[in-house]
């Protein structure tokens, strides 16, 4: 369990990780190639892996399909679909980029991923700052319930 | 491509445009969705409510929101400058035009908000067109201005004969498409036909665009939709010391409307164009030479055309 939980933490950090670079991609190239959001929902999905990539790529078939009123629906539908065992954390940026994404000129566009980008670097930096400590103790922790387990039974 | 417009539409607005009769879809020609009312419809020539279910179909702000969301594929910011002007174009040359509270900032108009219509106009070019002026850019090959009202066709003449030298003659041709009118390109693809020698500049002011074709693109011909300001006589009138031939529209009612407007009586003694096809509301066309300083009330050297009254339908050619 401790393990688990160790990789659980890990798992989020690649996940922010990610979606960080995946606003800052967005933050790029809105001003400089005012790139529809299909396409950077396309080039997204390139660079990032499992539940987070799934994400991305539905709603870029979506987008292309038109099938939803607006972006905030389609980030909805793509969460519910993909995203279970998403982190809570990646889950509500990614619902607050389905809301701004797409419902703004290029200034405000812009500003509205670098608030997003800050929150995301903040979570990072609060889960590296206790991460080493965290898995460290949950390792233990798991070892030591292992030894535990072991002396009992034995 | 000529139905791609229904995909912008919510479902059951989609459903009844394909439920018109078949004359009346072939004829369709804009869409008109006011808040707050019924969806009408312009076919031929009458405007009258579009039927879905018993009584029409109602539109609120949400579907007038949902269809401006979907014409900008989601990227409002990549959608911007169009909306400033209140039009967004649609793959396949349709076009979208918004009307709504505009939000004003120190440069002018930054978006518009509470959008209270739109109306979808529906693009349909022929086929080919086989017009007298077509064969007689083709035996006169030289700068050619296209004039007449509001509504008579100039700019689908203009567009043919871009085509027409891109494809018959096989010279290349520049666009500058500053109001996305002429080969109204969306995703990179042109939603006319404008040729296969043809080079577009899109959403470009004509005096940029201009330059950037006569700098990268060594074009044969330029082609420009309504010249409406000085600069843009002077950016024709540059290309032309570089050898390139013009293709042009402009707005007058008559022979003597142009030739009284400052701009166009300016433009024509220049001697940008060498020949004037005139156009009435009822697509007929007449096409002259021009001559230098040729005015209504001077020489009358280029009366030739004479005015719309006297007008003779098709070929009036003069040497």
């Amino acid at each position: 369990m401790g393990l688990s939980l160790a990789h659980s933490v890990r798992r989020e950090v690649r996940f922010l990780q990610q979606l960080a670079g995946v606003l800052e991609l967005m933050r790029c190239e809105i001003p400089g190639r005012m790139a529809p959001v299909q396409e950077l929902f396309t080039r997204a999905q390139a660079c990032t892996s499992g539940e987070l990539r799934e994400v991305f790529s539905f709603c870029s078939q979506q987008i292309r399909s038109m099938s939803e009123p607006d972006i905030a629906c389609v980030m909805d539908c793509a969460l519910d679909e993909h995203a279970e065992r998403l982190p809570p954390s990646c889950m509500e940026l990614l619902r607050e980029l389905g809301e701004k994404l797409g419902a703004y000129d290029v200034q405000e566009q812009v500003e509205a991923l670098q608030a997003l980008s800050a929150r995301a670097e903040a979570a990072l930096a609060s889960l590296r700052q206790g991460r080493a400590d965290r898995c460290r103790s949950y390792e233990v922790l798991g070892v030591c319930a292992g030894c535990a387990l072991a002396i009992i039974l034995l | 491509m000529m139905d791609s417009y229904l995909s912008i539409l919510p479902s059951e607005l989609a459903r009844a445009v394909r439920a018109l009769p078949l004359s009346e879809r072939l004829g369709l020609r804009e869409l008109r969705l006011r808040c707050g009312q019924y969806a009408r419809y312009l076919s031929l020539d009458s405007e009258q409510i579009l039927p879905a279910g018993s009584s029409g179909y109602f539109v609120d702000s949400e579907c007038i929101r949902e269809i401006v969301n979907r014409a900008t594929r989601y990227s409002a910011y990549a959608s911007s400058a169009q909306l400033r002007q209140g039009f967004v174009t649609l793959a396949g040359g349709h076009r979208l035009g918004v009307c709504g509270q505009a939000v004003r900032g120190p440069e002018g108009i930054r978006s518009l908000r509470d959008l209270s219509s739109v109306n979808l106009r529906i693009a349909r070019q022929p086929e080919h067109i086989e017009s007298d002026a077509v064969e007689y850019l083709r035996a006169h090959p030289d700068s050619t201005l296209i004039a007449g009202p509001p509504g008579c066709g100039k700019t689908t003449l203009l567009r043919e004969l871009i085509r027409d030298r891109s494809d018959w003659a096989r010279e290349r041709v520049g666009v500058v498409d500053e109001r996305m009118e002429l080969a109204a390109c969306a995703g990179g693809m042109p939603g006319f036909s404008v040729g296969q020698m043809t080079d577009v500049l899109s959403g470009v002011q004509k005096e940029e665009g201009v330059y950037m074709l006569l700098r990268t693109m060594s074009p044969q011909w330029i082609a420009v939709d309504e010249i409406t300001e000085d600069r843009d006589v002077d950016a024709l009138l540059r290309s032309s010391f570089c050898g390139v031939r013009l293709l042009a529209s402009a707005h007058a009612f008559s022979r003597s409307d142009l030739f009284s407007r400052p701009l166009y009586a300016r433009m024509c003694a220049l001697g940008l164009f060498d020949h004037l096809i005139m156009m009435d509301i009822h697509h007929r066309t007449t096409m002259e030479r021009m001559k230098e300083n040729d005015q209504v009330s001077g020489s009358g050297a280029g009366r030739r055309g004479g005015e719309f009254g006297g007008a003779v339908p098709g070929a009036q050619r003069s040497a």
